[in-house]
């Protein structure tokens, strides 16, 4: 649905892009990978 | 990742590669006992420390801001050429009718799993008549829900 809304409104899909786009980054930061990376540096600090 | 993330990382790298360089140049000091040594060595420790936890803690702020201001640009309700605050409080006040239209017709509180399934189709039906009628406020309403969605 949101895509076929999107489809004839660029300006609207470039602002939902960066709002997907914030998200992922700011939800990938608190994964797990991020969890074990951020252990592993913060033994080295 | 983002530039600003990649800025951040940088940052870090080059607070730690500093701290070790400095901690290199006080082990390599042969006229240092090795309790004088580990207490030049600790403020810089303590200093890359302190200044990497500030880098990330500002990289967490940044990303949440920019979900916040990102967030709200996707949702905002476009006023078009209004001038007048009643212009504008017209066209909102259309936008939070349609959104409850929107919102009554795709409730999830204690729907059935039949309802939950149909709902999909709901906001095409929606999204149909928005777009034959022309309703910039249905449409934009059908396409908010979506994204609460995720359809």
């Amino acid at each position: 649905m949101r895509d076929r809304y999107l489809a004839s409104r660029p300006k609207t899909r470039a602002k939902y892009e960066a709002y997907a786009e914030a998200q992922a980054e700011a939800e990938s930061s608190q994964s797990f990978d991020a969890i074990i990376a951020n252990s592993f540096s913060e033994a080295i600090l | 990742m983002s530039k600003a993330a990649n800025k951040a990382m940088e940052q870090e790298r080059a607070v730690l590669a500093n701290r070790d360089k400095e901690i290199q140049l006080i082990q390599n000091n042969h006229e240092l006992t090795e309790e004088a040594k580990q207490a030049r060595i600790k403020p810089w420790r303590d200093m890359a420390r302190e200044e990497v936890r500030a880098i990330r803690a500002a990289e967490k702020q940044r990303r949440e801001e920019a979900v916040r201001s990102t967030k709200i640009a996707a949702f905002r309700v476009p006023t078009g050429d209004s001038i007048s605050e009643a212009e504008r409080s017209a066209v909102w006040q259309g936008y939070r009718s349609a959104r409850k239209d929107v919102w009554d017709v795709t409730s999830t509180d204690g729907a059935s799993l039949e309802k939950l399934h149909s709902i999909g189709d709901r906001l095409a039906d929606l999204l149909d008549q928005a777009e034959t009628t022309g309703d910039g406020h249905l449409g934009l309403a059908v396409y908010h829900r979506a994204l609460d969605l995720g359809e």
